[in-house]
């Protein structure tokens, strides 16, 4: 799928048919330039129906994620999650 | 959940970090917008989100997805918010946000707005005011009609008697014009 700034924007109002969100998704997760355009656009949406804006939200979102990668206490997946179960734990 | 939310919050129990940056870069705008109307304190807006995001994934593991994942990020942002106004004794400037346990310990109180602050979102307000009000009335109508009064892309193409391919387009379009304008404030902070 190639880069479609109007199915960013669709995205973040959920408002993408079923047919293709998961398509759209996994081009968020892929591509830079259309995660950034996706920051902008939720900043603006955010002032229009809050009238509140953070300044620099590419800025939070490295700190969280500097934050997250370096994380010890990082969520157990499903996997382990039932791998526990089993173990009664 | 929508599905959006599903396939990401899956993906990022499974210890995909990409898409938790993705449902971040989604919703930080709101949760700081929620701290924000709570505590009034520019400075701390941006620690408590950056504090209620890491708490969600921390916990993530435990989101049963029967609630939408923004609800459920929102009440973690509010009880950060809480607990902030706990340790430092004031109390939530905005009753209407749920808060319902939080004792009424101090004046209601913006000690921590700096001049300097305020005048910096005020001056964002009206940038975004100017910006809003020099977009088409086509593009307007449409991005008021979606983010302030909420209406979905099929109600907005049903009264304007549009296709929803020019909804989605001109909310897209408004976006962006206003974004271009307020490109001071997206930038790094230097």
């Amino acid at each position: 799928m190639s880069c479609n700034p109007e199915l960013v924007s669709a995205f973040l109002d959920n408002e993408l048919d079923s047919v293709i969100v998961g398509a759209v998704t996994e081009h968020l997760l892929s591509c830079d330039d259309c995660v950034q355009t996706m920051t902008r656009l939720a900043a603006v949406k955010a002032v229009m129906s809050d009238k509140f804006m953070v300044h620099d939200p590419e800025g939070l979102t490295l700190s969280v994620m500097n934050v997250v990668t370096n994380d010890r206490t990082a969520p157990p997946s499903n996997g382990m999650m039932s791998f526990l179960k089993k173990l009664g734990i | 959940m929508g599905d959006s939310d599903h396939i990401l919050v899956d993906r990022a129990v499974k210890g995909d970090q990409k898409a938790f940056e993705v449902l971040v870069r989604q919703y930080q705008g709101k949760v700081a917008a929620v701290i924000a109307r709570l505590i009034g304190d520019s400075d701390r807006v941006r620690d408590l989100t950056q504090e209620t995001f890491i708490k969600a994934y921390r916990a993530l593991h435990s989101f049963r997805g029967d609630a939408a994942f923004y609800t459920w990020l929102y009440r973690i942002a509010t009880n950060t918010a809480k607990n902030h106004l706990i340790a430092s004794h004031r109390a939530p400037l905005d009753n209407d946000v749920e808060m319902d346990d939080v004792d009424q310990v101090a004046p209601q109180l913006r000690d921590n707005d700096t001049p300097e602050k305020i005048v910096l979102q005020d001056e964002l307000l009206k940038n975004f005011e100017l910006a809003l009000a020099a977009l088409p009335e086509s593009m307007k109508t449409v991005i008021v009609l979606r983010d302030v009064h909420g209406h979905s892309y099929e109600e907005i193409a049903r009264l304007l008697q549009c296709p929803i391919g020019t909804v989605r387009s001109r909310i897209y379009r408004a976006r962006q014009e206003i974004a271009n304008r307020l490109k001071h404030y997206l930038r790094p902070v230097s």
